[in-house]
This record gives C-alpha cells, structure tokens and sequence, in this order.
C-alpha cells in the first residue's frame, strides 16, 4: 500500500475545497432566501438569511468555523494526496458545471417569458443568483488548479 | 418467594396503571360517549308549536304589461350556451372572462359581444355573427389553454427552484462528507470497513456522503421531471400563442369596417 505523505498542498487544497462548499452553504441559504422572498415568506427569508449571516460569520477569520476548517485540514496531511487532489479539483467542477447549467435554464425561461409576456419575477431573480454560484465554483475551481499546478511543478524542479 | 414488602410495592406500581386502564376503558361508557351511546339516548327536547303569525297585505296586484323583447340578450354575466355552436371535444359555455392580461376575452353584459385582446391589441367581436361565433369560440378555448399552460409552466418553475435547492444541499452534503471521509478516513482505510475506526468524523463523514449522494439523486429525478413539465407547458404555450393569434387576425379582419 501506497504511504501517506504530508504535503502543504494536501493541505491547502483541502482547506480552499472546504472553504467553497461553506460559502457555497452560504449562498445556497441567499438562494433560499431569494425564492422564499418571490413567494412572500416573510419567516422563509428571515431564516434563511439568519442561517447565511451565521455562516459568513463562522467563516470570518479566527471566528467559530476556522478551529474545525483546522481540523480537517490536520487530518487531510494524513490522507492519501491523490484523494484529496482528485476531491479538490473535481468537487468546483461540478459546482461550477451545476450552476451553469441552472443560469443558462434560468436565462432560457427569462427570454420565454419575456417573449411570451409571462411574469418574469422569479427567472429574474434566479439568473444573477445562478451566475454568482457559478463564478464561486469559478474562482475556486481556478485557485485549486493554479495551486495544484505550482505544486506540481515546484515538485519537478526540486532537486532529487 | 418475595416478601411482603416487595409484594406491596409491586402493588403500587401495578395498581395505579390497573386503575388508569380501567378508566380509560369504562370512562366513555360511563360518560355515555362510547359509540353505542351517541344515538341510543338522544336528548330530550322541550314541547315546541310553531303558530305562523300571517298578515293581510291589503290591496291587489295587477301585472304591468311589459313588451317582450325579440331582439337582444337578456342582461346577464353569463353567456348563453347558445350562442357557439359546438366544438368537438368541449360542451361546455365558455366562461364571462378568461386568459389573462396578454391573450383573453371578456363577455360585454346585455350584450352578445365580446371583448378579446391579443398582445396589446383589442377588438370587440359581435358573437350573433356566424361566421365570427366559431372563430371566436376557437379562440375562447386557445386563450383558456394558454392560461392553463402559463400556469402549469409556473408550478414546473416552482419545483425547479425546490429540486435546484435539495440538489445543492444534496451536492454540498456529498461533497463535504467526501471531503471529510477521504480526510479522515483514507488515512487508514481497513478502519474504514470497521466502521468507526478512525471515530465518529470517519463514520458522520460516510453517513453525510450517503445522504449528499440520496438527496442529489432524488433531487434531481424530480428537477428532470420538472424540466419536462417545463418544456411540455412551453411548447403548449407556443402552440396556444400562435393559434390565438391566428384566430385574433381573423377575427379583425372580420371585424374591420
């Protein structure tokens, strides 16, 4: 069996990857927010965005979530890097790909209702909503490839 | 054999649960509730007359001739049935107003006239017109599809956005608990079959996966469904627009002075 190695990059890439889906948790509460606002649920949106602050909070440095983000990223140096590389650099993809793919149904629904004089009151809402998730798996997704890529490569140009 | 005193207090541990059932099983028959006693015994009733108190009214009636009209509608919100001829599928009157503020009609009171509008644009349309009353049947009935499609393609909206929702709990759920499973638990993986042998991260990390993986699944089975419901209530839409406006143009020319 392949050992274990500790790596900063293990690390690192660990810790960004964790780092997404808590602010995608955030944003998924903005999201729930959003929809609960187009439905006037007055008690949906203060919950929901109760929950998002308290997240964001946690997320702040040296708040509440930093000590188990720590944590984790203890036990990531541990792991096998290959898993936890494959995990970080797969995991924004799909985050990126899932809502793209929800923009650009969102748009499409937009233009329809626009076109066919529909209320656009929800699409409306949805779009920038699945645009700035995208852009979260975006700037992740390229801050775990341009870590994984300068790791790699200061790992070929180590002298053996 | 216990002794006396172990036998007392088994006595009063049994002895209230014995006297609770008891009531529990007697009490509504003895409160006469019980499911024999509800008709058996009605209640008894006071003696009542009713004496109808009539009043003379003085003076007689005598009916007013009224002309009676053979030309026009009675004044009425609902449209006489007669007024379409059938349309194969439906038997049914259309109702006063229908569609919505885009493609709808409205029936004019005391009137055999219509108001229909299309996009903007508005005509009135005279239903005793044989040549008018079928076209605009037909387009009573496009108008109403479209509103049924509009309505079906925001419930299909609506449960997009839930199943989108569970999706990304489903995803992020299946993507932290991968993340912590893969830290917590690949570390040493013979512990991982144990169960439990790197503790309760290694373990929470697999149940959070677990579900992540359930409810992205389940989320997304029913956002397909959603999906096509969406695109079946747009291509309805579509088809009601076009036809709609086809009948609209029709009808205005009809219509034109």
């Amino acid at each position: 069996m392949k050992e274990s190695t500790s790596t900063p990059r293990t690390v690192k890439l660990w810790r960004n990857t964790a780092m997404m889906i808590l602010i995608g948790a955030c944003w998924l509460f903005v999201f729930i927010a959003a929809a609960a606002l187009e439905r006037e649920s007055a008690l949906g949106v203060a919950a929901s965005l109760v929950a998002a602050l308290v997240l964001t909070i946690g997320l702040l440095p040296g708040s509440f979530l930093q000590r188990p983000l720590d944590h984790g990223a203890q036990l990531a140096s541990r792991s096998r890097p290959s898993i936890v590389v494959a995990i970080s650099l797969g995991a924004p993809l799909l985050f990126l790909m899932y809502w793209v793919s929800g923009a650009l149904a969102a748009w499409d629904s937009l233009q329809f209702a626009r076109r066919y004089g529909l209320a656009t009151s929800m699409q409306t809402i949805l779009t920038p909503l699945f645009v700035a998730g995208a852009l979260i798996g975006l700037v992740f997704f390229a801050r775990n490839l341009a870590m994984f890529l300068r790791f790699r490569r200061a790992e070929r140009n180590a002298p053996d | 054999m216990p002794d006396l005193p172990q036998r007392r207090r088994r006595f009063l541990k049994t002895a209230p649960a014995l006297t609770l059932a008891l009531a529990l099983l007697l009490g509504p028959f003895a409160l006469g509730t019980g499911p024999g006693r509800v008709s058996a015994a009605p209640p008894a009733q006071g003696a009542f007359t009713f004496t109808p108190r009539v009043t003379a009214i003085p003076g007689t009636s005598t009916p007013a001739p009224t002309a009676v009209g053979t030309l026009g509608l009675p004044p009425s919100t609902t449209p006489p049935a007669t007024l379409f001829p059938e349309t194969p599928g439906t038997s049914e009157t259309p109702p006063p107003a229908g569609g919505d503020s885009t493609i709808g009609y409205e029936y004019l009171e005391g009137s055999t006239l219509w108001r229909i509008w299309y996009e903007g644009e508005e005509i009135i349309v005279d239903a005793s017109d044989p040549a008018a009353s079928a076209l605009l049947s037909a387009f009573m009935i496009t108008a109403q599809g479209r509103a049924s499609a509009a309505n079906d393609l925001d419930t299909a909206n609506s449960t997009m956005v839930l199943s989108a929702v569970g999706f990304v709990t489903g995803l992020l759920g299946f993507l932290g608990g991968a993340l912590v499973t893969a830290s917590s638990c690949a570390a040493t993986p013979l512990t991982f079959y144990a169960l439990g042998g790197t503790g309760w991260l290694c373990v929470g990390g697999v149940v959070v996966t677990t579900g992540g993986l359930g409810t992205l699944g389940v989320s997304g089975v029913a956002g397909f469904q959603a999906w096509s419901d969406h695109n079946d209530a747009e291509e309805r839409l579509e088809n009601s627009t076009a036809q709609a406006e086809q009948y609209f143009h029709i009808l205005q020319g009809l219509t034109a002075p």
